[in-house]
């Protein structure tokens, strides 16, 4: 883990409290209009504690995108999140049997989802008048779409002008994202396994 | 404490195409040696790099080391490897 990944990882720490409080204030009472109502001494808090946010959001970005790719800053931060212990070679056993486990039990459940995602299933009744001889109908189908069209807002104004970007969540499906965490999984096992079978 | 004996035992399992075909039944001297040269678990797990816990494991013939690690144990109390572990059912592959 380098220094400057350190010095991030602290500031997203530290920083929470600021976040906290900005929440807070944020929710019991948002300053619509933060550059003028406000006294001076608030208006300035106001704004210490929005640049801490938006530096808090480029540091957390910048730590989840490094994270897939840096292993030293994943074995630095997540082991330790998620308290994993390789001290010697019999940890190291114990850690991959139960990343083993983990993996595939993981994997059946994404391959659960998957299929809840994909499928469709409709029952109906038919009217009591309806000549056909069957009654009751059932239909079994698949889909799949790659994006949630209903995730993206189509607002073109906003409250001080137009809207150039608008991101409110990721705009995959439940099925596209599951199968895009079955593909990595697989993947990132696979490339990491070649590694080292090759030393 | 340190005057007694410690003979663990350990067993390997070798599985040919499914079924399990010899079994090894892996003895350890450790605790002996240790007690001679009268170390506390936790110093000759340091000496070797390893956890307490591990030394533990490997005493009591609940985990066998890696090739390595029996070296360094046997290079550590300066004795041959066969002194330290010692195989007991020795079959055929």
């Amino acid at each position: 883990m380098s220094k400057f990944d350190r010095l991030v990882t602290k500031y997203l720490l530290y920083a929470i409290p600021c976040l906290i409080i900005l929440f807070v204030w944020g929710i019991v009472k948002y300053p619509e209009d933060a550059g003028e109502g406000l006294p001076q001494t608030l208006r300035t808090l106001w704004d210490t504690l929005g640049w801490i946010f938006i530096l808090w959001t480029t540091g957390s970005l910048y730590l989840s995108i490094k994270m897939l790719f840096s292993k030293s800053l994943r074995d630095g931060l997540l082991k330790k999140l998620a308290r994993i212990q390789d001290r010697d070679e019999r940890e190291e056993i114990i850690s991959g049997n139960a990343a083993k486990f983990s993996f595939l039990s993981t994997l059946a459940l994404l391959c659960l989802f998957l299929f809840l995602s994909l499928c469709t299933m409709r029952l109906e009744r038919r009217p009591a008048n309806d000549p056909r001889p069957s009654k009751n109908v059932i239909s079994l189908g698949m889909q799949f779409k790659l994006i949630d069209t209903l995730s993206y807002k189509k607002e073109s104004q906003g409250r001080e002008g137009e809207v150039i970007v608008d991101y409110s969540e990721f705009p995959l499906t439940k099925a596209a994202l599951i199968i895009l965490l079955i593909a990595w999984q697989v993947g990132s096992y696979h490339y990491r396994a070649r590694r080292e079978m090759l030393g | 404490m340190y005057n007694k004996l410690y003979i663990t035992k350990s067993k390997v399992y070798y599985t040919f195409m499914g079924k399990t075909k010899l079994t090894l039944d892996i003895q350890n001297s450790i605790g002996e040696l240790r007690a001679e040269h009268q170390l506390t678990q936790q110093q000759l797990a340091d000496e070797i790099g390893v956890t307490r816990v591990t030394v533990h494991a490997i005493e009591n013939g609940n985990y066998n080391p890696s090739l390595e690690l029996a070296f360094k144990i046997a290079l550590f109390f300066k004795t041959d490897l066969n002194r330290v572990f010692k195989v007991r059912n020795k079959g055929k592959l």
